[in-house]
């Protein structure tokens, strides 16, 4: 009974031509699954509903936050749910106050639907739904794809519009005295889903790491934190520099975290977590490297992604039945061969075929024509950032420069008699411990060679000679 | 419409967070009332160390934040109180814009705030609030001197966290910029603290703002931030995920960064100068350039110039500081460098490898076009 009913809703044309294009933001999926969690967990009764908010103009809407609504089930009406209308108005008002830039609106509501379609319990809400926003859609969560999941399976989402639809194959006008019956019809909409920078990033740090959400008892804490390090996601503890530690299950800073004594310093004995294994080479990463190598890594699926996606390709077209593409068969012939042959050679379909031969032709759109002027961005751009790296590696010598100087200035105080007679022009030595050496007089004095980056040429003759801390703060120029 | 009957979808074990009831049997006292002995945190002012955030309240955080562009937003967050964690599981936006100028700015969404509020008990969310969230557009995750009053007066009320989202450096440095604090009582210092506090960490603070960090940054400390997620919200991912690869081989994050990266670099440079000295720069000019006597005012800690007032030992801490902001966003650059070097070695020369038939290109355009006919 139920099934025909909800095939009934279904509207018999085919997928809709209606133009409606819409865009779907990640952010409603994942609240409409922390919903659906929360309920279970929480032993929820009642009807999963919620509004979509998201911008309309024109064709094009766009679905880009959710919220869930208060729905009452009407006892005397057959027990179908419906919306609570002062709580949704108040609600709706609340999410307009706060979503002003972009401004968004209410634009449809999501609930669970199950494969086949809408059914008539889904009906009341939407018809109060419409009342608000004629256009709006209905976001089907079809949790039953959740189940059994297979692999490669697109998101479990359906979006549906509605159209009021003249009932029964007739289509010919009626007069005054029978009027054609009007009834309500769901209709599939493909939409395509899109991310914003900020979206993708809040994705990808949520989707690292295999952090679950149990409860705590103290390993799985700190479970959850070694996985985190693992993966170099952003942690401030606001105490300094620390490295992270790349052990696979263990936890431990490295106890040696030149933090200055300030590090927090987490020694979880490895007896305490099962999956301690043995030290990890990367072990002495400092966080700029784990970082370039996350950033790496990430690149490496990428690539990777696109490799089996090509090899996909490649493969169907490889295990095309030979017959079809000597030319013998047409296609229909060929693609009932295929299937009868049990997967031996893959189903030739026109369709798949020009989409591959669209996509070998576009592949000379790939290179630009302008290969000049794309070299000397690429150049300029290359530039600016090994610039950057230089000023970089320069600021670091420089403050190590003078750490060494006031390591030096701390021995030579304790010397005493050595006083500033010594080469080099020591200045200001006086009783205080004036640590700032004035390498000034030095550096006027110091061969440096001439051209180029004569800052440079110093501080790396500097660091190079550093054997002693007296010695090497003599030998300015090599 | 209703969830159906089934078990596999979740998992008592693994998705614990989701379930409020965990949290409130008899023998853990809920965290709002009670006596002292119930409320550990307020005779040990660091007890509270971890903060777990759910995808949906990070999500939203971050899409606020980034909507405000370079006008501070804030909000609220719901959850409940684990021990010594803060479990956030919803994040929802407060009217009030343009917060860092106002102490008062709360009070404005008062009203919203006990409207929404009320709604959510009436659609049985049964959470608290647990704390409150605030962008800095640009200026990194430390709490100034009127959000540590707003976070005091919010510790008053119960245990609350103040978390702090800034959007420009997640978006240029490709991961979540998020921190999270908790305030100390007055005329309490926290033991071990050097001269830089505890605010900024690692994360550089423009000179426009350091002196407001640096007032206030012994007042607070950080607390971790961990995100959790539900069995069902991994398998969604997944599904979102093979949408993504295209992304980020196709993505030129130099560019896309480059306002940014620009204004980093112009701000390190600011403060190079200011720690130089003016006098410096402009007296050694014998025998070389300029930069040489820069060079050697960097060394030797700016002489009498501007002092900082913090010592010599403020003078190196500063300078190596200094040195580890350019080297993060020398990283950034590296990384982003590496990015075009990979697209240009992947998709460049396409077009002369197709016409020379590699890769059997040929063979797959014949079969096409044979077909196409």
């Amino acid at each position: 009974m139920h099934q025909e009913g909800a095939n009934e809703l279904l509207s018999a044309q085919k997928s809709s031509d209606s133009g409606l294009q819409i865009i779907l933001h990640p952010l409603p999926i994942l609240e409409i699954s922390d919903f659906i969690t929360r309920g279970y967990q929480r032993n929820f009764k009642g009807a999963v509903v919620g509004g979509l908010l998201g911008q309309q103009n024109g064709r094009d809407i766009t679905i880009e936050h959710s919220f869930s609504v208060k729905s009452v089930k009407e006892e005397d009406d057959g027990g179908v749910y419906e919306l609570d209308q002062e709580w949704f108005r108040q609600r709706l008002d609340q999410m307009k106050l706060v979503h002003k830039s972009p401004e968004l609106d209410l634009v449809g509501w999501y609930a669970l639907v199950p494969k086949s379609g809408p059914t008539v319990q889904h009906l009341p809400i939407h018809r109060q739904i419409s009342a608000v926003n004629e256009s709006a859609v209905l976001l089907g969560f079809h949790l039953e794809n959740m189940l059994s999941p297979m692999p490669g399976d697109p998101l479990p989402i359906t979006i549906y519009e509605s159209n009021m639809e003249a009932e029964g194959e007739d289509k010919e006008m009626k007069d005054s005295e029978n009027p054609t019956n009007m009834v309500l019809r769901f209709r599939k909409l493909p939409y395509a889903t899109e991310t914003g920078e900020a979206e993708m990033i809040g994705m990808q740090f949520i989707r690292e790491g295999a952090a679950n959400a149990s409860a705590d008892d103290a390993q799985a804490e700190t479970k959850n934190i070694a996985e985190q390090f693992e993966q170099k996601i952003a942690v401030t503890d606001g105490k300094g520099k620390r490295r992270a530690v790349m052990t696979s299950g263990s936890v431990s800073k490295n106890p040696a975290s030149p933090s200055k004594g300030k590090g927090k310093e987490k020694d979880e004995p490895s007896s305490s977590e099962p999956q301690a294994q043995a030290p990890n080479p990367d072990i002495n990463l400092t966080r700029s490297d784990s970082e370039y190598m996350a950033a790496l890594q990430s690149k490496f699926n990428a690539i990777k992604m696109l490799k089996s996606r090509i090899s996909l390709i490649t493969t169907y077209l490889q295990r095309l039945p030979p017959a079809f593409t000597e030319g013998k068969q047409t296609t229909q012939e060929a693609s009932d061969a295929a299937r009868a042959s049990g997967g031996q050679y893959t189903i030739p379909s026109n369709n798949i075929l020009r989409h591959i031969q669209s996509l070998v032709a576009n592949i000379d759109l790939v290179t630009p024509a302008e290969q000049a002027a794309l070299r000397k961005e690429m150049l300029q751009e290359a530039n600016d950032v090994k610039l950057i790296s230089l000023i970089s590696d320069l600021l670091t010598s420089v403050s190590e420069v003078k750490e060494a100087g006031k390591k030096s200035s701390a021995l030579e105080s304790t010397k005493p008699g050595k006083g500033p007679s010594g080469g080099g022009g020591f200045g200001g030595q006086g009783g205080d411990n004036n640590v700032d050496y004035d390498f000034t007089g030095s550096f006027d004095t110091a061969q440096l060679r001439g051209g180029g980056l004569p800052e440079f040429e110093a501080v790396g003759s500097m660091q190079q000679e550093f054997s002693g801390p007296s010695e090497a703060l003599f030998n300015f120029s090599d | 419409m209703e969830l159906p009957l089934t078990d596999k979808l979740t998992s008592h074990h693994l998705d614990a967070l989701y379930s409020y009831t965990h949290f409130t049997p008899s023998n853990q006292p809920p965290s709002h009332s009670g006596d002292h002995a119930s409320k550990p945190w307020v005779l040990d002012p660091h007890y509270f160390k971890t903060v777990r955030i759910s995808p949906v309240a990070l999500l939203k955080m971050v899409m606020h934040a980034r909507s405000g562009g370079s006008l501070e937003v804030m909000g609220m967050m719901q959850g409940f109180v684990d021990r010594s964690t803060f479990v956030v599981t919803d994040a929802f936006r407060l009217p009030v814009e343009g917060t860092e100028t106002r102490v008062n700015a709360q009070g404005e969404a008062d009203e919203y705030l006990v409207q929404y509020l009320s709604g959510c008990r009436e659609e049985s969310r049964q959470e608290n609030v647990v704390g409150w969230y605030h962008s800095h557009p640009g200026y990194g995750c430390w709490l100034s001197g009127i959000d540590v009053e707003t976070q005091k007066l919010q510790q008053l009320q119960g245990p609350m966290v103040a978390i702090v989202v800034d959007p420009d450096r997640t978006v240029a440095g490709g991961k979540v910029d998020i921190g999270a604090f908790r305030t100390y009582p007055e005329n309490y210092s926290p033991p071990g603290v050097g001269a830089t506090g505890t605010g900024g960490g690692d994360k550089s603070v423009p000179l426009g703002k350091m002196e407001d960090f640096g007032a206030h940054a012994s007042k607070y400390y950080a607390l971790e931030v961990e995100h959790f997620k539900s069995t069902l919200d991994n398998k969604l991912l997944d599904a979102l995920w093979n949408k993504y690869w295209v992304g980020t081989l196709a993505g030129n994050p130099l560019l896309t960064n480059r306002d940014f990266a620009s204004s980093q670099m112009r701000d390190l440079g600011g403060k190079v100068r200011e720690f130089v000295g003016p006098g410096v720069a402009g007296d050694r000019l014998s025998g070389g350039s300029a930069r040489r006597a820069a060079l050697s005012g960097l060394v030797s800690g700016g002489g009498g110039g501007s002092s900082s007032s913090s010592g010599h030992k403020g003078k190196s801490q500063e300078l190596e500081k200094i040195a580890r902001d350019v080297g993060q966003v020398a990283v950034k650059e590296r990384a982003g460098l590496m990015a075009a070097e990979v697209k240009e070695s992947i998709f460049g020369g396409l077009r002369e490898r197709a016409k020379m038939g590699g890769c059997g290109g040929v063979s797959m355009s014949e079969v096409v076009r044979k077909e196409g006919r």
